[in-house]
């Protein structure tokens, strides 16, 4: 009994004393939460940056996947994680700005520590080569003049993709019908068997269909236009920027995580992502970078959450 | 005399009937299938019920008549069912310890409540030879940590000595 | 293409691609052989450590890993009832029953050659009908995916033995265990009674080593003295050679390695339904249908064979279509991507070496299970069973609990798997089949979202579901299953009825 008060009173000031012992963080290896599947979009660039932050960390980083309900299923897991710096997330937009509107959350952007986003995409809308349109504006008339004929696959109910679809159709006065799939892969394959009249969702997946001419990218869903997709429009070709909504990721840590341990990692990303290698993975992947740090961070978010719960209040897709 | 049919039967209507009662409030089409599970869930469950009945009532007229063939038959039959339980007493030992092991895991660490825990329920189990369990014990942890901390790498409930 | 095919033979021969094949194989079969540990982990921890080097040594650990584990998740299936992976749920059907009598060595080697044969076959298929298998990949929509889980579902009516009314409940339960989470097309809760644990849902893995796993090694701790095990089971080495074996399983090989392929080829259905497929198969074609589930080494056979034939084959919509048809293809996605090969159409023409070689890799590491696969399975894994089992039964626990904790880090996935546990313990005392339960939670959500989505593209229009020529396919197949199972039950009723008249 002794010895148990001893080591919980030994545990207890070492605990005290970890502040003070900041500049030795990280001194062990650290969990990084992924709250998508293993193979995915996000995984994919989470582990190709872990590689490079790892040797700026100097310790190993052990990434964990808790796929499931749209990412909310890992971010809460992980707000229940010790905030001494040593379970970290990686994560995109859509399980912090577009989940905690649709399902109860343990966590909200208020709550987690931002440490810094790191890069950027947009989504795309394709349809088949025989579809009567070859532009971003002959496309939306097309859907403008029928409405609820075609049918487009997406990323789920609580997806960014439905959401910023979801966003030009209004705007256009358009009404299609979404489907919901479990992600790219799989709209993807109901795309080109023809279950589906148009692809929506990110654009790496799709990209070797438009080089083969089995598939026409005719929208993007950022402000600017797309390189890799020339006959995709942006938004702002097409008179309403405002309405951008792209895909983008970022680094957050647990409530109350030490900020001098956030601007450690913060520091250590910011140095990764100069790796040639890894800009050049993703230029490949169709992203860019973008690095906003700190409290920048949680304001980015801010605005997001706001004006995607004024997005979804305005087409009824909000559950609370 | 056999319940379990009876009381299975019931538990299974309890089930569907209230999979059917939480079902009928989904939205549209995701009320569909909890439905239809549910309420055939109940009505599958109404041959065991009737099954159980008959058989309770088969045995009560059994006792009161005297066909001495049948009660033979009914007998043996009634030997055939297993317990439900062999050893209570072992079973809520691994139960208990168990419930102790995951409730201890996460704030003690993996590798010494996993140690505690073999070795305890080992003894608790009727291993009485010290210097087996200690071998065995100290042998697996070893292998574990070798392979998940050594290896895999794969973060498991830290140690309450080495938490910061 | 077959001459690119040729040409990368000697890629997937050189020493550092050979040295890769046969590290991966022996990991692929520890990892499986470890529940929980799955063979995704796995090859994403290693793949990593391989961007370094060239593509074809990163693919040849994948390849490894990959059909090593199949076969590994039967070993603690056989041995401990156990499922390693999920896909070996149907090993444990027969695998530990043949344990418990005595015949374990027997189950090993049996499951070692049929995984090697499902592996062949399945990389065979992928090495020369790629292109056209994965047309038709496309051409199943969700209309005819839910057919093939209705296919599933109601091969339950096979499965259920005797007793009717409890198989169909055990798969509604099953169903219904499925349901709980956040509906992922309307995205509402269901049964989640506001706890946020349930919002995802349960993992499959959790539940199966609940169900199938904790009560044996609860009667274990029961019977801690008497002997549970039959210790002769391995110091005996099993009669029959490879001949023999080929003689005896030939049909089920042929049959459970095409049912393999073809579920292999539709993303998303996986290698346990390939293996339980396979296993109602055998079943129904076999002349002694009851003694499956008693340790019969046909069961064996279908269920690792087919499982092992959807491993190749679910490479065939990635490789050629860039879609993922497991968490495995899409981490191989992802390492193609890291060395700079976009996946898609191209791929075939732009790197026919790494492709080809990827798929030779395929095959000989199939072939690498028979030289290791037997091996390392009696030599270590049998000698388990020697420990006292005052001390195995909590070891086993402890190698259950770092298992589930490690698929999502979750202290809370215990106590569901402690509480799963019980429920299969008092199911299986009261006569309940447990096999359905694992197919209704695996077919029930495929079946509903694939019926939903239908629905939604096709406005509500139930006739869908039979106009389209593959549905109708299945529909007609499904049929056929039922109506000449219907007659064989009607005639073995008149045949019993004839023979009591006769008395």
């Amino acid at each position: 009994m002794k010895l148990t008060l001893l080591l919980t009173t030994a545990t207890a000031s070492a605990l005290a004393l970890t502040p003070a012992l900041a500049s030795d963080y990280p001194n062990r290896p650290i969990e990084l939460i992924v709250p998508a599947p293993a193979g995915g979009g996000t995984d994919n660039v989470a582990r190709m940056l872990n590689q490079y932050l790892e040797a700026e960390l100097g310790q190993p980083v052990a990434v964990l996947n808790v796929a499931g309900g749209g990412g909310a299923i890992g971010v809460n897991q992980f707000s229940r994680a010790r905030s001494d710096g040593y379970t970290l997330l990686s994560t995109w937009n859509s399980p912090i700005t577009t989940v905690p509107h649709m399902q109860r959350v343990q966590y909200s952007y208020e709550t987690l520590t931002p440490i810094t986003s790191t890069s950027q995409s947009a989504y795309t809308l394709c349809v088949a080569p025989d579809f009567p349109a070859e532009s971003g504006e002959e496309f939306l008339a097309e859907l403008q003049a029928n409405p609820g004929r075609y049918t487009y696959g997406n990323d789920g109910v609580g997806g960014t993709m439905r959401l910023a679809a979801e966003r030009i159709f209004e705007a256009f006065d358009i009404t299609a019908r979404p489907i919901p799939f479990g992600g790219a892969g799989e709209t993807l394959q109901n795309f080109l068997g023809g279950h589906v009249d148009i692809y929506g969702g990110s654009i790496t997946p799709v990209l070797p269909y438009v080089e083969e001419g089995q598939a026409k990218c005719l929208l993007v869903t950022s402000a600017d236009d797309n390189e890799a997709l020339p006959q995709a429009s942006g938004l702002a070709a097409l008179g309403h920027p405002e309405l951008e909504t792209v895909l983008w990721r970022m680094m957050l840590g647990p409530e109350g995580m030490a900020e001098e341990r956030a601007e450690a990692v913060a520091d250590a990303v910011a140095r990764a992502v100069e790796h040639p290698e890894f800009q050049a993975f993703l230029a490949a992947q169709g992203e860019t970078l973008n690095l906003v740090r700190g409290e920048e961070l949680r304001e980015r978010l801010r605005l997001e959450t706001q004006a995607i719960g004024e997005t979804l209040e305005s087409l009824g897709l909000k559950q609370q | 005399m056999n319940y379990r049919d009876l009381f299975s039967g019931i538990a299974f209507l309890i089930i569907g009937a209230s999979t059917v009662w939480m079902g009928k409030d989904f939205f549209a089409d995701a009320a569909y299938v909890p439905i239809g599970a549910g309420a055939l869930m109940g009505a599958f469950s109404l041959p065991l019920i009737w099954r159980g009945v008959k058989s309770i009532l088969a045995a009560r007229a059994m006792t009161d008549s005297t066909k001495a063939s049948h009660t033979q038959a009914h007998r043996t039959q009634a030997h055939a069912i297993p317990a439900l339980v062999d050893h209570p007493a072992r079973f809520a030992t691994t139960l208990g310890c168990c419930l102790v092991y995951y409730a201890a895991m996460p704030i003690v660490g993996f590798y010494t409540t996993s140690a505690l825990f073999i070795s305890l329920l080992a003894v608790l189990l009727g291993e009485r030879r010290p210097a087996v369990v200690a071998g065995i014990t100290l042998g697996f942890i070893t292998l574990l940590y070798a392979l998940f901390a050594v290896v895999l790498k794969r973060p498991l409930p830290v140690e309450f000595f080495f938490a910061t | 293409m077959f001459e690119s095919l040729l040409n990368a033979l000697p890629v997937a021969l050189q020493f550092e691609s050979l040295i890769s094949l046969f590290v991966g194989t022996l990991i692929g079969i520890l990892i499986g052989a470890l529940p929980g540990l799955n063979p995704v982990m796995a090859i994403a921890l290693m793949l990593p450590l391989t961007y370094g080097f060239d593509p074809i040594i990163a693919l040849g650990l994948v390849a490894g890993i990959y059909n090593g584990s199949m076969y590994g998740g039967s070993i603690p299936a056989i041995l401990l009832n156990i499922p390693g992976t999920p896909a070996a749920i149907a090993t444990t059907f027969d695998g530990y029953p043949m344990t418990r009598k005595g015949e374990g060595g027997l189950a090993l080697k049996t499951a070692c050659w049929s995984s090697a044969i499902g592996g062949i076959v399945s990389a065979l298929a992928l090495m020369t009908l790629a292109p056209m298998l994965a047309k038709v990949t496309l051409a199943f929509g969700p209309a005819e995916y839910f057919w093939v889980a209705v296919f599933g579902l109601v091969s339950i009516a096979l499965l259920v033995g005797k007793d009717a009314s409890k198989g169909m409940l055990c798969a509604l339960l099953g169903v219904i265990i499925g349901l709980v989470g956040v509906d992922t097309i309307s995205g509402a809760e269901r049964f989640t009674f506001d706890t946020l644990y349930l919002v995802g849902g349960f993992e499959l893995l959790v539940v199966l080593i609940g169900l199938y796993a904790v009560p044996p090694v609860l009667e274990m701790a029961e019977k801690r003295n008497e002997s549970y095990f039959n210790a002769e089971s391995f110091r005996v080495s099993p009669g029959g050679g490879a001949l023999g074996l080929l003689r005896r399983h030939w049909r089920t090989w042929s049959r459970s390695s095409l049912i393999g392929v073809a579920v292999g080829i539709l993303p998303g259905a996986g290698g346990n339904l390939a293996a339980l497929l396979s296993y109602n198969e055998a079943k129904r074609k076999s002349s002694e249908p009851e003694s499956f589930g008693t340790g019969n080494p046909v069961g064996i056979a279908a269920a690792e064979s087919g499982n092992s034939a959807d491993n190749a084959a679910a490479m065939i919509p990635s490789l050629t279509l860039g879609i993922p048809g497991n968490l495995i293809a899409a981490l191989v996605l992802g390492a193609l991507m890291i060395h700079g090969l976009q996946p898609g159409p191209q791929l075939f023409t732009r790197a026919p070496d790494v492709v080809f070689g990827f798929m030779w890799q395929m095959l000989l590491t199939a072939m690498l299970l028979l030289l290791l696969g037997g091996m390392v399975a009696t030599r270590l894994f049998a000698q388990v069973l020697r420990m006292p089992s005052a001390l195995l039964v909590p070891t086993t626990l402890v190698l259950m609990a770092v298992g589930v904790y490690t698929v999502n880090g979750n202290v809370m996935d215990l106590y569901v798997m402690l509480g799963f546990g019980l429920l299969g313990y008092l199911l299986n005392r009261l006569g309940f089949p447990l096999a359905p339960v694992v197919l209704g939670v695996l077919l029930g959500p495929m079946a509903e979202q694939n019926f939903r989505l239908t629905m939604l593209i096709a406005q509500n229009d139930w006739t869908v579901l039979f106009t389209r020529p593959i549905s109708l396919g299945i529909v007609a197949l499904l049929a056929a299953v039922l109506i000449s199972q219907l007659l064989k039950t009607l005639r073995q009723r008149a045949r019993s009825a004839a023979h009591s008249q006769q008395r």
